[in-house]
Order: structure tokens, then sequence, then C-alpha cells
């Protein structure tokens, strides 16, 4: 039996059966040293294969039952969770995961019966429902902000009242500004959470563990950007690599030594293609915005048939500074206030129009997920101010998990006619 | 005998249409914006209501955004008379206002009010110190001296009464089982109250009261028309759409103890010193913040545990009979708190209904049927 | 005693008398259908006179008219006017008495309401949005996208075992689904057979919402459409109960609550 007919069958069987146990047998049974090795030849690029053996040994340490568990929203600082043995859960990889799966029609029902209103996020929504129908571990901590949206905070809240850990909900108020006070007013409340949380977990908090998160955090942050910087040039990726496929171990795992070896290796990985690239291709750039849908699709590959590649993802871009180990709270506060998508719309845009002067992109792509009034919210402004650079801009209306919200045929059509715009350039 | 509210409050409504009174006006967006700041400034607050008519927005903004921020957005655009806007980082869809204005409006002075989602002492601090921020902004705008705070105690005391007179007048709308008050007359002064001047609004209001009162007492012995008990909770956000008022006009229900952001989210907030404050600033920003961080919270700012409590004494209290969950569409702070709310109704065996609100947009043919089918439910 | 019922809705407008002896049982003396078109107030009038002269008596011998349906407000001669939500919960209730939900899908709006078991009275409901997926409009919509009549949907659905996938809720994506489906020569049979299914699910959804109680009735014009019939049924897998004429379900409710009055 070839790999991916295993792939197809484990997938088949969690749409049948679903719930914990059947999700705990399968991560044992592809955890199977023979399975193993056989799932890892399935990946073309080192760099992904690396990734999905880590994410499904993680996964299971996830679901082993041995360590407790924390949900956290997107961009919040995962060094000090992780400085304290916390294995985390996101709702985007919960909603990325259960769309690969092709669950989502039913955590989505699932919702809908449970009164999320069908204009909410589906990353939130789809989450709700695995939630509900106890897909993943029960949580010890859930832990969120509203950086970059709304959405996170209030589902969170609502998570924890079901499962009846309201203590152990915590909400990081970003500031809007990004100012000496408002960089205070986070440092402060990091440093309560990281202390509260040692705390509810019996530990005396040892705070060499953070610093080491944040050197390895570090080291994630050169490798990422000595791999940002190859793409500026590099035409020749490895087969399906994409860098939207990295957001558990860039954000959910930083201040881990995995997600930083992760990077060490993607770098090597991407060199050596550099080296061997023999003349630059005459493959039209592509910036994308926002996330990408993680069912099954052929966007990418449309765009490739088309001559066209993405060289360069919003999220991958480096907006923090190097942290000082020293000065763990200070540092990560001011790691979340340079998150582009925080405050004024502004700081969005400077990002998006640099990063497509650093990569001389011929035209950019914002995946416009349904229900992300953040994202979608700036279409417009980002539209005009890409246009006085002269680069077309596609908004692609579609939702990252819900494949029936993303009908193909006219996702297709969308690309198609925006790759004849710029091949004609 | 009816009292009309467009004579009643014509004074008021003049007011806020035209600008014969000399001063500057401001608007604003949210109940967490401190009208007393800006009327201290010498300007005059205007709560905007956004232009619900035209479809200059769907330009701009996607179609699944927040109907108030595109009306505002549309009343930006057009209207001249404005010396600036202050907005509340309330939620996403506000904050890409900001940025909309910021670029396409340029010449309209904004300022993004930093409100904390928190209530702990850190948060005070922080919010009295973006409040400052705010006064020195406003100062600019009219020249006034920054330093003299004393204006704003003044200023407060003139918003205070305001606040008080609502509160009473809100007494009165939810003990008149007679319909003196009509439904959504209650909700049009309100409506005028968020953007007039002051002064005038105050005085028309206690003489309004006065006249209520008086025909209370009549009405007490003599008529009984009004069969109906029914008291309904409305539970939303900014719900402010005259429209929507309208389809309970003639409906014999009492809207009692609505928790949206016109009502006691807006004009139940104490200026009593009640809190400790070592390391913080001991001036009136804070004490301002202060009162602002604990009146009624809305969907945003609240725990989901505290304001289902509140709900729940708020129901026990006046004998709820029903709850309609109103909110604008695309609001995800409101609608994400909605299950938990559904949830609890249930268990309570507090019939509710759902409503999405286009605000301006809605089909309200069908708002009124679900409204009358939901009331004729309640009376079976 | 008479009464009458007049059920003005989107697509069609029916009108019923009834009459009751004196132990409070009622009969049907008469009732009619007619197409609502643009004139609100001449097609109540023509189908009240119709039923009128089926019943064989005179405007003066009703004592009470009860108007429902979205254009109730228009009739003038009624003496009160109430939502189709009580009247179609009432009229079911009067057929099956022990009916704890009910579905009703009409031209424009579907709905789901649910019936409490000791009191009989409706305790939640839930309506469509503005959006016409899941109501009979939609159906009329496809079946000219198809070149197939609606009557024949029914047929279509128990004759047909496959079914094409229909993954677009809105009735413009959907059509043109349809449209593109056709052109890759898809059979037009699972093609219809995945269109009732998409309808049903929309339902199901309002359904589970409100959680789903045996037995269920359906009303409104598109129970007529036995292919809705066969994927509710089978979605929900229980029997639905329908109504002799479930298209006159609302007129009948409005006219069994003019009786009490
Ligand atoms: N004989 C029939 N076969 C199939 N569908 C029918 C039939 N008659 C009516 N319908 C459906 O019923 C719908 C109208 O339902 P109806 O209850 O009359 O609506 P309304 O109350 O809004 O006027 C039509 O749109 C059509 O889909
Ligand atoms: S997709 Fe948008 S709305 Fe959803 S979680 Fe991400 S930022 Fe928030
Ligand atoms: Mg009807």
């Amino acid at each position: 039996m070839g790999i991916v007919s295993i792939k197809e069958k484990i997938i088949d069987s969690i749409q049948n059966n679903l719930d914990i146990k059947s999700v705990r047998k399968i991560l044992k049974l592809i955890s199977n040293p023979i399975v193993f090795f056989l799932y890892g030849l399935s990946f073309k690029s080192v760099s992904d294969k690396y990734l999905n053996k880590y994410s499904l040994s993680y996964m299971r340490e996830v679901y082993c039952g041995n360590h407790p568990i924390a949900y956290g929203s997107l961009f919040i600082p995962y060094e000090i969770l992780n400085s304290l043995n916390l294995k985390l859960i996101l709702p985007e990889v919960m909603g990325g995961f259960t769309a690969g799966l092709g669950v989502t029609d039913k955590t989505l029902s699932n919702a809908a019966n449970n009164w999320y209103s069908a204009d909410l996020c589906t990353f939130h929504r789809s989450a709700s429902g695995a939630a509900n129908m106890s897909l993943f571990p029960k949580p010890d901590f859930i832990i969120c902000s509203n950086l970059a949206c709304d959405a996170a905070c209030k589902s969170f809240e609502d998570m924890a009242k079901k499962f009846e850990i309201e203590d152990r909900f915590y909400l990081i108020d970003i500031p809007y500004e990004n100012d000496e006070i408002s960089l205070k007013y986070l440092a402060v409340q990091l440093e309560n959470i990281y202390f509260d949380i040692s705390d509810k977990l019996k530990i005396k908090p040892d705070i060499n563990n953070l610093k080491k998160a944040l050197i390895n955090s570090n080291k994630l942050r050169s490798h990422l950007l000595e791999v940002n910087k190859i793409r500026e040039e590099l035409f020749d990726y490895p087969q399906y690599y994409n860098g939207l496929s990295y957001i558990l171990p860039l954000f959910g795992l930083s201040g881990t030594s995995k997600a930083a070896e992760l990077y060490r290796i993607m770098e090597k990985e991407l060199k050596a293609k550099l080296r061997k690239q023999i003349q630059p291709g005459k493959m039209k750039k592509i910036l994308w915005m926002h996330l990408k849908p993680y069912y099954r699709n052929e966007i990418f590959n449309i765009l490739e048939e088309n001559g066209c590649r993405v060289v360069c993802e919003e999220i991958t871009d480096v907006f923090w500074e190097e942290m000082d180990p020293e000065k763990p709270f200070i540092s990560l506060a001011s790691k979340m206030i340079s998150n582009p998508l925080r405050g004024n719309g502004q700081n969005r845009i400077n990002t998006i129009l640099s990063m497509a002067e650093k990569y001389k992109v011929d035209g950019a792509i914002l995946f416009s997920h349904w229900g992300c009034r953040q994202s979608n919210g700036l279409a417009r402004i980002l539209k005009d101010r890409l246009a006085e650079i002269k680069i077309p801009l596609l908004i692609l209306d579609g939702d990252c998990v819900d494949k029936n919200n993303c009908p193909s045929g006219q996702i297709k059509t969308r690309i198609e006619g925006f790759t004849e715009i710029i091949n004609s350039l | 005998m009816e009292i009309k509210i467009e004579e009643s409050f014509a004074d008021s409504i003049k007011s806020s249409a035209s600008l014969n009174t000399g001063r500057g006006m401001v608007a604003y967006t949210c109940s967490y914006i401190p009208e007393e700041l800006i009327a201290a400034a010498n300007l005059i607050p205007y709560r905007v209501y956004g232009n619900k008519e035209s479809n200059l927005a769907d330009k701009y903004f996607p179609i699944n955004f927040c109907p108030y921020v595109k009306a505002v957005w549309e009343e930006i655009h057009h209207n001249t008379i404005l010396d600036a806007i202050i907005l509340a980082t309330s939620c996403d869809g506000i904050r890409r206002l900001n940025d909309y204005i910021s670029y396409y409006e340029k010449e309209l002075p904004v300022f993004m009010l930093d409100i904390p989602r928190k209530s702990d002492k850190d948060s005070l601090g922080f919010f009295a110190h973006n409040l400052k921020n705010l006064w020195i902004f406003l100062c600019g705008i009219s020249n006034v001296d920054p330093g003299n705070t004393d204006i704003i105690k003044a200023s407060s005391s003139i918003i205070n009464r305001k606040r008080t007179l609502l509160k009473e007048l809100t007494k009165h709308y939810e003990a008149d089982m007679h319909q003196i008050i009509k439904n959504d007359d209650y909700f049009n002064i309100i409506n005028i109250s968020l953007s007039s001047e002051t002064d005038t609004f105050n005085n028309e209001l206690e003489s309004y009261i006065k006249k209520i009162k008086s025909l209370k007492e009549n009405y007490d012995t003599v008529h009984n028309d009004f069969k109906s008990n029914l008291k309904i909770m409305i539970i939303g956000n900014y719900i402010n759409d005259n429209n929507f008022w309208s389809i309970f006009e003639n409906l014999n229900v009492k809207l009692i103890s609505s928790d949206i952001c016109i009502t006691y989210r807006y004009f139940d907030i104490g200026l009593e010193k009640n809190y400790e404050a070592p390391g913080l600033e001991n001036d009136i920003f804070t004490d301002i913040a202060n009162s602002f961080i604990s009146k009624p919270a809305c969907f945003r700012m609240a725990d989901i545990k505290s304001k289902l409590n509140d709900i729940k004494a708020q129901i026990y209290e006046n004998n709820i009979n029903g709850v309609i969950f109103a909110s604008l569409k695309f609001c995800d702070n409101t609608l994400y708190s909605f299950p938990a709310l559904k949830n609890e109704l249930n268990k309570m065996k507090i019939p509710s209904i759902f409503l999405d609100i286009e605000y301006g947009k809605s089909s309200y043919g069908q708002l009124k049927t679900r409204i009358e089918a939901f009331i004729e439910m309640l009376n079976l | 005693m008479y009464s009458c019922g007049i059920d003005i809705g989107s697509v069609s407008t029916e009108a019923i008398i009834l009459k009751k002896d004196d132990n409070d049982n009622f009969d049907i003396c008469s009732y009619v259908i007619g197409r609502t078109g643009s004139d609100i107030k001449t097609a109540s009038e023509n189908i009240f006179n119709d039923a009128l002269l089926k019943a064989k008596i005179k405007k003066e011998d009703i004592k009470t008219i009860i108007a429902t349906g979205y254009g109730r407000k228009n009739v003038s001669f009624a003496n009160k006017n109430i939502t189709e939500i009580t009247c179609h919960a009432s009229g079911v209730l009067s057929v099956f008495p022990d009916v704890k939900t009910i579905i009703d899908i009409g031209g424009q709006d579907s709905k789901v309401i649910k019936i409490d078991k000791l009191t009989k009275k409706p305790i939640d409901f839930l309506m469509n949005d503005k959006c016409a997926a899941g109501t009979g409009r939609f159906l009329e919509v496809m079946a000219k996208a198809l070149d197939i009549e609606l009557e024949n949907f029914g047929k279509i659905f128990f004759n047909t075992n496959e079914k094409i996938e229909i993954t677009s809720t809105c009735t413009v994506f959907a059509e043109s689904e349809i449209v593109s489906l056709i052109g890759h020569g898809v059979d037009k049979g699972k093609i219809v057979k995945g269109l009732l299914y998409s309808v049903a699910d929309r339902i199901i959804s309002m359904i589970s919402r409100l959680g789903l109680e045996e037995p269920v009735s359906l009303t409104g014009g598109v129970a007529k459409n036995s292919g809705i019939v066969g994927a509710l049924e089978e979605k929900l897998k229980t029997k639905l109960l329908i109504p002799f004429e479930p298209q006159v379900t609302g007129a009948l409710g409005a006219a069994a609550l003019a009786l009490k009055i």
C-alpha cells in the first residue's frame, strides 16, 4: 500500500469516527517507525519533511495527556509558554488541521448549531466546533490577544467558559500606539501572565528557561532573515515549498530549539537551491497577503501554470528586532508591538510596500478570508497604495477553512485573469 | 393628548443641525469616549449617526463589514461642518475607519482613543494617560489652554445633568404602562440627546418630563387601554435606527432595561471616586477613566461571565418575559457573545430571538414579522 | 359561526372559510388558492370573494377575518392581522395536534417553529436571513436554469441514485455553478438531487439550532415538492406530516384563530 493511499485511508477513518480517541489512535499508527519513515518520503522538500515529521510528533505529545495544554491565539509571545513547557494549540492550527482532514463540514455545523453566526471567521468557528466535539485535548490554560483581530479574544473566552477554566483565561490587551507607556503597559501584562501561569502550574519560575527561549527565538529570527534574503533572488524553489505552511513553528513553537533548527535546515536547503540556480527564471514574482486555504486546492498550481510564483508572504516577514534575553518581558512586548497587524493600518501598509520593493514583485494577492475584518478592511487602501508603485493587487475572495465558501471555478477564473494582466505588463 | 417629540425638542434638534451656536462640532463614535472632554474644550459633542442612505462606502469597504462604520464613513465624506472626529479602539472595524479617514479625508483631524479591555489598576492608569492625550488634542482644535482642567469639572456637571435626566426619563418610561411615552419616542429622545447642545437639551428634557408626570397623574384614573404588560429586554450594540424603533411604535410591549450602546451603557455613569489609587495620578483624568471603566460594560469590555450575571439579574429583577438580541451585522465582539447568552437564556427558559441589523439597509418588513411573531408567541 | 383566514404570501394568496359548531369543532366550508401578483389589494379581494362564492355565504355571515402573510397589513377588510409564524403553528396543530416541530417553506422565506409539548404553543422559531437559498424561489430559479418543471423534481429525486454536490450556498453562485455543470454534460438528474439536498441542508441547519423534536410537519407550497420531502425525510430520518393542502396552512391557522376571538 502506497503512502498516499495510507493517508487517504487515515483521513477517511477520521471523518467517519470523529472523536479524540480516533485522532489519538491515528497519531499512534503514523508514529510507527516504518509508517513514519514512509510518511517522511512523501515530501519533496527537506524542510517540508522536517516540518511534517516534527509537527506529527508534536501532535502526539499534545495528545498523549502527559503535558499541560494551552490554547493560544496567533501572535502571543509563545516563547513564554514554551519556556514553561506547555503544549500548544492555535486556532489557526486547529482550523488548518480540521480543513486538512476534511472535517470542517462537521466542525462548522457544530458551531452553527451552537449559534455561532456564519458571518464570523471560520478559523474560530471551526476551532470552536472542534473543541465542542472534543477533537482536541482539553486546555489547562487559554491565552489570547487582540493582535491582529477581535475574534480571538471573544471566541477563546467562550471556550474558557465552556471548559470552566475562566480563572486560567488570559487576555493580553494590545495597545494601539507604539510608545514608551504602551510598551510598559504590555510588558507588565506579560510578566504577570508568566508568573501567574507558573504559580498555577505549581512550578518555581526559572527565568533562565525563558532566557533560553529568547535565545532560540533569536536564532530562528536570524535564520529566517537569511531565508528571506535568499528568496529575494531564488526562483528555483523546492517542489511544494510554501512559506504559509509554517504557521505552527514560526509562531506557536517560537522559543523552542526544534523550531530554530527547522529554520536552519530551511536556510541550508534554500541556499543550496540558490547556488545551483543557473540563471534567474522568467517567473513573475508575487507577494502574498494573509493566509492560504488549508484544504486541498489548486491556487498555487494555477499560479505556477500561468508563470507566477509566490516569493514572499506578509506573514513570514521579520518585523521585530533581535530580543535581549536579559530583558525578556520588554523584549517580547516590543516584538508584539512591532507586529504590522497591530494598531494603525499604516503599519501594515508600510511593511507591504517595503516588501514589494525588496522582493521586486510584479503583483500582489490579498487572500480575502471570509469574515476577517482586520485584513479585508484594509484591502482598498492597500490596492490604492500598491497602484501608486504600479503593482497590481488581486483581492481574492475565499475562505482558508471552509471549501464551500471558496468556489474553485471562480478562484481559477480570477487568478487567470490576474496573471494575464501581470504577464502583459 | 399626545406630546410631539419634534415640538418638545425643537431647539435641541436645531442645535445639532446648524451651527448657530458659534461653537465647533466634534463627532465621536463610542460610549466610552467622555463627552465632557469635548464639551469642556468648548466644542459640541456629536455622537455620529452615520448616513444610512447612499452607497459610496460599498466602494471602499468589503460587503461583510460593519454597517455602522460604513454609514459613518459615508457621513464623514459628505459632512463639512465637523472640526474633528474621535474614534475609539473598540473593534477592528473602527480601526479600519481610522485608516480610511486618515488616508482619504486628510483634512479632518482624527484622534484614536485607546480604551483598554481590562479594568485592573494598570489599565486604569493607561486609560487616564490616553484621556489626557485626548484632552490635549481637543484643546489644540479649539485653542483652549490644556492646563486649565477646572473647565472639565464644570463641563462634567452639565453632562452629568443630562445623564441624570435621561435616567429619570428612563424610569418614567419603564414604569409607564400606558405608553404615554411611546416606545419609539423614548429612543428618539435619546437619539436627540446624542447630538444636540447639552444645555438646550437638558432644559427641553426637563420640561418634557414635567409634562409626562402631569399627564400620568390624570391618565392612571381615566384610561386603561394598554393591555399587555409584556416586558422585553433588548440586548446588543449600537442599535440607533429609527426605522427599527418604529417597528415597536404600536406594539403593546415595554422595552425594559435595554442593554445597548445608547441606553444605560450611555447614561448610567457615576462620577464618584470609589477607587484606591496608590501609584495612579490623582487627577480628573483618572476620575473620568475610573467612572467610564466601571460603567455598565459592553460586550467588548465585559468578561462574558459577569456580563451574563448582570443580564440574569436584570431579567429576574424586572420580570422580563423575553429577550431580543439585536446586533449590527458583522460585529465580532457582539456575535461571539451570543452563543453563551443564548445558552444561559435557554437554561432560564427565557424566550429569545436573534436579529441582524443592517443599520438603515435592513429588510424591515422581515424584521417586523419576526418581532411581531416573537411577541405573539410571548402573548399566547 | 363562520370565520375566514387570508394568507397573502410572496407567491400565492389563499383564503379559507371555516364553520364552527356548538361543540367547538370546525369544518372547512371552502378554500381558494391564487397567485399574489403585484396588486395585493385586488388579489386578496378576488380570492376572498371566490371563497365566499364557493362556501355559498355572504360577507356579513363571517364574524371575524384574520389576515396573515407578508401582505397582511394591506388587507383592508380584515379585522386583525397575525404573523404567519403564529398562523402556521395554529394551522398545523389543528390538523396534527401532537406536532413538535414545524417547517414552513414558502416562496421567499423558510421558517422552523418549535412547539412546546405541554402548552402546545410556539416557544421558539427561526427564519432564514435575507438570502433566498433554501426557499421556493431558489428552487424556481434553479428549475428554470435546468429547464425542468418544478413538478418533476420529486420524480427525478426518487429515480436518481447519485447526486452532484452543489457547494454554493448563494442563489446567484448556485445558478452559475449549475450552468457550468450542464455545460460539462453532467446528468441533470444528479444536479436536481444535489440541489434538493442543499435546500434540505439549509433547513436542517435551522432545525439543529432549535433542536429536532418529533413529530415534524412540513407546510407551505414547497411541501408539494415531493423531492424536498424525500430529501428532508432521508436526512432527518423521520417521516414528515404534511397537511391535506400544505399551501393553505397559514390561512387555515388564521381562520382557526379567528374562531377563538
Ligand atoms: N405543485 C408544486 N410542486 C412543486 N413546488 C411547488 C408547487 N406549488 C408550489 N410550489 C413551490 O412553492 C413555492 C411557493 O410557496 P408558497 O407557500 O405559496 O409561498 P408564499 O407563502 O411565500 O406565497 C414556489 O416557489 C414553489 O417552489
Ligand atoms: S483570519 Fe482574520 S479574523 Fe480570523 S483569526 Fe485571523 S486575523 Fe482574526
Ligand atoms: Mg404562504
